[in-house]
C-alpha cells in the first residue's frame, strides 16, 4: 500500500507512516532519558560519592601516599555523603511527584533497601572490630563486605528484572570484594573506590544509552 | 486491524502522547504537568487531545486531591497500549522492509 495513502494532515504538520516511524523511535527515546534520568542520576553520583571516598582515604593513608592527613579525609568524606543523601531525597521525592506508580514504589522501596542493607554492615563491622580485630582487619572487612552488598544488590536487581547489564556489574563487583581483601591493606582502599565508583557509575551511563 | 492504522493515534500530538504514556510500565501515571513539559504543549492542546483519547478509553484520566491542591495523573490503559501495539504492527506491515 503507498505511504501517501495514510497521510494525515494534523497540528498544520504532515504526517506519512515513515516519518510516524521515525517519530516513535525518536519521542520514545528522549521519553525514556527524560522520565528516567533522576534514577540513573542518583545511582552515578553515589558511584562517585563512593570512588571519592575510598580513593580519599587511600591517598591519607599513612602505609599508602599520605597526601594529607586522616581527618581531612574524613571531613570531606562526612561532607559529600551528606550532600548525596539530601539530593537522593530531593530527586526521589520530585520524581515521584511527576511520575506515580508500582515501579516509582518498587524503586523507592529499592533505595531504602540500600540504607537497610548499609546499616545493618555498619553494625556488624563495628560490633566485630569491638571484638579486638587488628586495624588492618577492619580495613579489609569494610571494603569486602561493602563490595559484595553492593554486588548482590546490583545481581539481584539485575536478575529480577532480566537486565544483562546490571546481573554482570553485580558479579564483577563481588569479584572487586573478593579481590580488595586479597590485595591487602593499603591497596584494598584502592581496589574499594575503583570496583565500586566504576561499577555504579557505569551501570548508571550504561542504563543512559540503552534508554536512548 | 488488517494494515489500517488508527486515526485515533496517527496524529502528530496523540502519536507522541501516546508514545510517552506507553514508555511508562503497566500501572505507571504521570502528572498533567510533566506529560505536557515532556512534550512541550500548551495546556490547551495537551486537554484537547487527551480528551480525544479518553473518549476512546485510550488514556485514563484520574483526579486527586493532594494537600488540598488537585492534582491529575495520566496513565495509559490496556486498551490504548493494545491500540498503539496494533498501530505499530500496522505501521510495519505499510512500510517497506529496510534493506
Amino acid at each position: 500500500m503507498a505511504d501517501e495513502d495514510f497521510t494525515e494532515e494534523t497540528d498544520g504538520e504532515t504526517l506519512t507512516p515513515a516519518s510516524a516511524a521515525g517519530l516513535i523511535s525518536a519521542e520514545g527515546s528522549r521519553a525514556r532519558r527524560r522520565l528516567e534520568w533522576a534514577g540513573r542520576f542518583i545511582f552515578g553520583m553515589w558511584g562517585g560519592v563512593w570512588a571519592l571516598s575510598a580513593i580519599g582515604f587511600y591517598l591519607a593513608l599513612p602505609r599508602g601516599p599520605e597526601l594529607w592527613p586522616r581527618t581531612a579525609a574524613i571531613a570531606i568524606v562526612s561532607v559529600v555523603v551528606t550532600i548525596a543523601f539530601v539530593a537522593s531525597i530531593v530527586l526521589g521525592v520530585r520524581s515521584s511527584r511527576e511520575v506515580h506508580g508500582p515501579a516509582q514504589r518498587s524503586g523507592a522501596w529499592l533505595g531504602w533497601g540500600w540504607l537497610a542493607s548499609y546499616g545493618a554492615i555498619a553494625v556488624v563491622n563495628a560490633g566485630l572490630a569491638g571484638r579486638g580485630l587488628s586495624e588492618d582487619t577492619v580495613a579489609l572487612l569494610w571494603s569486602g563486605t561493602s563490595l559484595v552488598v553492593i554486588g548482590i544488590l546490583v545481581l539481584t536487581t539485575g536478575a529480577h528484572t532480566l537486565d544483562r547489564i546490571g546481573y554482570g556489574i553485580g558479579i564483577l563487583l563481588l569479584c572487586g570484594g573478593a579481590l580488595a581483601v586479597l590485595v591487602g591493606v593499603p591497596h584494598n582502599y584502592l581496589v574499594l573506590g575503583i570496583a565500586g565508583g566504576a561499577g555504579m557509575i557505569g551501570h548508571a551511563v550504561l542504563a543512559g544509552g540503552r534508554a536512548g | 486491524m488488517g494494515g489500517e492504522l488508527d486515526p485515533l493515534i496517527h496524529a502528530t500530538t496523540r502519536l507522541r502522547i501516546m508514545v510517552a504514556l506507553t514508555t511508562l510500565p503497566a500501572g505507571e501515571r504521570v502528572t498533567f504537568p510533566a506529560l505536557q513539559k515532556l512534550l512541550d504543549l500548551t495546556s490547551g492542546n495537551l486537554t484537547t487531545h487527551l480528551s480525544k483519547l479518553e473518549g476512546a478509553g485510550y488514556v485514563s484520566v484520574t483526579k486527586i486531591f493532594r494537600r488540598r491542591t488537585p492534582v491529575t495523573y495520566l496513565r495509559v490503559t490496556s486498551t490504548g497500549r493494545r491500540a498503539f501495539d496494533e498501530y505499530r504492527t500496522a505501521l510495519h506491515q505499510i512500510l517497506p522492509p529496510r534493506t
